[in-house]
């Protein structure tokens, strides 16, 4: 009897090596949302508890994933760059270059709709773009690597947060659950304007009133606390290439349109625009401040030269710069497993 | 009285008798069967063809969704023989089922995904076997705007005019979208089907339809690549020349 319960423990104790836990927690998570939003709403089919959210944060760092066996969900987003890649356009499976810029995975949990055209409406469908595309992980749509499946975390995993082996369906909601879970709402600016618990410097002050004027506008589509409207507009940016909002509705009004990014972390994700045009945060309020690079009939009205003086923009850098949120791009629970 | 007692036994007993399952099978089998073709030659993967130009014309890749696949019978009722199905057009398409006996007059399939769907349910919610799983559609879901393929034409051309060039220019037409979508219904001379038989519905699939019919005529030279999106007029017509390609043989 006692040789049994030794070998259990033994059992045991090697089946749970490792940083991973044999067991995860069914009990459901809760969005820390700082009291600036309401809890988001969450689809019927997917239920967020910590075991959810525990499966996609090591599916995401899986590179079993892809095609190559080498690229993984973090290789274009990276915790310390707020979840992007510092590339202009991804990098993917075999060194193929994506066609568009990595977006921040932070606050994701409030996004109406995903993609930069916005087709898709859950983050659980979205993630099927990554994982198949082939200039992203060019996973194969066929079935998941034996290497994952026959994983025994994954496998218990799955069969306790879905009740079903580790499959798409699996893999999807557990992503999506994961990214639920990454919240950025803490950043000076949100002590200073919704806790009151830190106040601006001057020039930060400064750069926030004009941010907001009336004749910026900027608030008008990077709309606080998210600051995104999750519009879909032309800024007047030359490349054309990508047609944008249009290859998703088919109207020729939207031609160029792009889906308003967050400005949270903004000083930890460049290059930015659609395709990383833009080197640094400098060229983009440069760029605003001429009213854009081209005039087309669809380009928003409200993107019109602004005259700013050299302080002004260094306000506005030192205003953007406080949207940073140090604490969630050094959260270690979004640190691989 | 015993007599009586007796008939009376007998007379209940008849009229108490269980109905009897009828004998043999009381269900028909139904085929739907495509031949493919392009104008008089077979359909082969692989094979050259002409355009309406005459210039050399490769297929690598001929699928598509069709969906509601079933038979119409004499009072207008549908006997379904499939919901959903991912035609390879090279590979012998046939769909079959057993449903009860009927005098058919018409058969009717949809191209496509009804909207329903199309984007509104998670590939991932279905089987692996199911047609609009991950793996059924095998490549004919498009995950960065929401939906699937619902014809896919690939392959090559020589554009040059020669007869000796590689074939080197492409053709690809992806349709995918609710404005796509379409229903045929082709009439037929009334079939009876009776219990027990196995009956084979015939429907030509004329590829050569894809490119030209009376109505339009694709230039390979303009109207080569149509993902949908970045070209829905384009789109709009290789749907339509895709949908005139089918015909009671």
């Amino acid at each position: 009897m006692k040789g049994l319960v030794l070998a259990s423990i033994i059992l045991l104790l090697v089946s749970c090596q490792s940083s991973i836990p044999c067991d995860c927690d069914l009990s459901p998570a809760k969005f820390r949302t700082f009291g600036i939003l309401k809890q988001p709403q969450l689809p019927a089919d997917n239920p967020f508890t910590f075991c959810s959210i525990e499966l996609g944060r090591k599916l995401f760092y899986d590179t079993r994933l892809s095609g190559d066996g080498k690229t993984s969900c973090a290789s274009c987003h990276a915790l310390v760059m707020a979840f992007t890649d510092g590339q202009s356009t991804a990098k993917g499976a075999h060194g193929e270059l994506g066609n568009r810029n990595s977006p921040t995975l932070f606050n994701l949990a409030w996004s109406p709709h995903l993609m930069m055209e916005g087709g898709v409406k859950t983050l659980e469908l979205q993630g099927l773009a990554p994982l198949l595309a082939q200039h992203e992980m060019m996973g194969s749509a066929l079935e998941l690597p034996a290497a994952l499946t026959q994983d025994s975390t994954y496998q218990q995993w799955s069969r306790k947060a879905y009740h079903r082996p580790l499959d798409y369906f699996v893999v999807v909601r557990a992503l999506a659950n994961f990214q639920r879970s990454l919240i950025s709402l803490d950043s000076h600016f949100d002590r200073v304007v919704y806790h009151q618990t830190e106040t601006f410097t001057e020039s930060e002050e400064r750069g926030w009133q004009i941010f907001k004027s009336a004749k910026a506008q900027c608030t008008q589509c990077h709309t606080p606390p998210l600051f995104t409207d999750y519009g879909f507009y032309d800024i007047g940016i030359s490349d054309t290439l990508d047609q944008g909002k249009e290859r998703e509705s088919y109207h020729l009004r939207d031609r160029y349109k792009f889906k308003t990014p967050t400005l949270r972390n903004i000083e930890l994700t460049p290059p930015y625009f659609h395709h990383g045009q833009v080197d640094h945060l400098e060229a983009v309020i440069e760029f605003y401040n001429q009213g854009g690079e081209v005039h087309r009939p669809q380009k928003d009205n409200r993107i019109q030269p602004q005259h700013w003086t050299e302080q002004d923009k260094k306000d506005l850098l030192a205003f953007l710069q406080s949207l940073t949120d140090w604490n969630a791009v050094q959260n270690k629970r979004w640190l691989p497993l | 009285m015993g007599a009586c007692a007796m008939m009376l036994v007998l007379t209940q007993c008849s009229a108490c008798k269980e109905p009897q399952e009828p004998e043999g099978n009381t269900d028909a089998t139904y085929i739907v069967h495509w031949i493919t073709k392009y104008g008089n030659d077979d359909l082969i993967q692989g094979q050259t063809y002409r355009d309406a130009f005459n210039r050399r014309l490769l297929l690598e890749d001929l699928r598509g969704y069709i969906s509601q696949v079933a038979l119409i019978d004499e009072n207008d009722s549908s006997i379904v023989l499939k919901d959903f199905a991912l035609m390879n057009w090279f590979a012998d398409p046939t769909i079959s089922t057993a449903a009860q006996p009927a005098k058919i007059k018409a058969l009717r399939f949809s191209l496509g995904i009804p909207a329903v769907y199309n984007t509104s349910v998670d590939p991932t919610t279905y089987p692996n076997a199911h047609p609009l799983s991950v793996a059924g559609a095998a490549g004919m879901f498009w995950t960065w705007n929401t939906g699937y393929i619902f014809y896919q034409l690939n392959g090559k051309c020589d554009l040059s005019g020669s007869e000796n060039q590689p074939l080197i220019d492409p053709i690809a037409y992806h349709c995918g979208d609710d404005t796509l979508f379409r229903t045929i219904t082709l009439d037929i001379a009334d079939v009876t089907v009776k219990a027990g038989d196995a009956y084979q519905f015939n429907i030509l699939f004329d590829a050569q339809k894809c490119f030209w019919n009376d109505q339009d005529t694709m230039d390979l030279d303009v109207d080569y690549l149509t993902h949908t999106s970045g070209n829905l007029p384009l789109a709009l017509r290789a749907m339509d020349l895709y949908q005139s390609a089918f015909s009671i043989p």
